[in-house]
């Protein structure tokens, strides 16, 4: 009668074991992105600005990695800093992997944000993110092309988080407030995706 | 003697479980912030002229949006150029897609009408399985509390010599 007892919670912890087991396969290999996924694809429409340093540089420019791209302005206290500090963790915590990924901040106030002032924010964070500013009327088209409402001389503006492809393609965007773990999650993905 | 045990706390379970489900059901009717139904994809359109009629300041903003944890929001944009709704950027011709798992009240800029914001309330979605799993875990502890206090006010017959087992 004992064994019998024996068998049953042997059988029980068995059957536990391996509930377990499948739940935890089944979590860590969620397929699901985590962000606003882009079906089909688009194109992201190209630019030409100035950075931070003074040179020109184009969205094309970084064909073959991944770019994390943000709009905002450097004397934002709220959800520019905010927002960056995000991309500063998704880069922490891709190690290594961070090298195939380039985070762009565009500014919504052109007016202010000089190199100077891009390069004093930027470096904040991460000294290889590139900080983006141009004329009003430059930067007007871009906000045009990624849909950013910009009012009150750029202090109030759109906050999502564009992900853009190796291949220059809009794959997922971020609305606030954005979970550095959603980002890295998304962009781990994308890498064994290839 | 072990037979006895066995079935009274089979019996004291039965019971928990039991109460449990009539306090659930009482306490899910009550929260009046749930939604009776699974995740499900919910798919909006935003038609051809949109942004004509954004410009003549025709357009107006779509009414707030109430979904479920769980459920994914899908935007298809068959106009000429990209608008934001909530949550979403959806370019011209391609679609947004967002599955929105945490429950909660939202506010967006939309690019219908800038200066307003665009409400997405978020329910806590019940389903069977929620209801299910809120039963089991509060029944069967309970019908074994209840097991226990049954042993402590009424004890279980000792067996007779001719009931004793070899």
């Amino acid at each position: 009668m004992e064994k019998k007892f024996l068998w049953v919670g042997l059988a029980l912890l068995a059957v536990v074991v391996l509930a377990v087991a499948v739940t935890a396969y089944v979590v860590t290999t969620d397929n699901h992105l985590r962000g606003s996924e882009i079906n089909p694809p688009a194109p992201a429409a190209d630019f030409s600005l100035t950075d931070q340093n003074g040179r020109t540089v184009r969205l094309s420019d970084f064909r073959g990695k991944y770019v994390l791209m943000f709009f905002g302005y450097t004397h934002c206290t709220e959800e520019c800093p905010a927002t960056m500090a995000v991309l500063k963790q998704v880069y922490a915590d891709l190690g290594d992997q961070a090298e195939n990924v380039q985070v762009l901040f565009l500014s919504t106030d052109p007016a202010r944000d000089t190199t100077r002032a891009m390069a004093a924010f930027v470096d904040r964070f991460n000294p290889t993110f590139v900080g983006l500013t141009g004329p009003q009327a430059t930067l007007q088209k871009v906000w045009a092309d990624y849909g950013v409402t910009v009012l009150d001389g750029g202090e109030t503006h759109s906050t999502f988080v564009y992900l853009i492809d190796p291949a220059g393609d809009l794959r997922l965007t971020y609305a606030s407030p954005t979970a550095p773990d959603d980002i890295v999650a998304d962009l781990r993905l994308l890498f064994r995706k290839g | 003697m072990r037979t006895a045990l066995l079935v009274r706390f089979l019996l004291t379970i039965a019971a928990g479980l039991l109460l449990a489900t009539v306090f659930s059901e009482v306490a899910f009717g009550l929260q009046r912030n749930t939604v009776s139904r699974p995740p499900r994809t919910v798919e909006l359109v935003i038609p051809a002229g949109t942004s004509d009629q954004v410009a003549r300041g025709t357009s107006s903003i779509p009414q707030d949006l109430v979904i479920v944890a769980g459920d994914t929001l899908l935007v298809r944009n068959q106009d000429t150029v990209a608008h934001t709704l909530g949550p979403l950027y959806i370019p011209s011709g391609s679609s947004a897609s967002l599955r929105l798992g945490q429950a909660g009240s939202l506010s967006y800029a939309c690019s219908f009408e800038p200066s307003k914001y665009f409400g997405l309330t978020v329910q806590e979605a019940l389903t069977l399985g929620v209801r299910l799993e809120g039963i089991i875990v509060a029944g069967v502890p309970l019908g074994i509390l209840i097991g226990l206090y049954s042993l402590i006010v009424r004890p279980l017959k000792k067996p007779g010599p001719s009931q004793t087992s070899p």
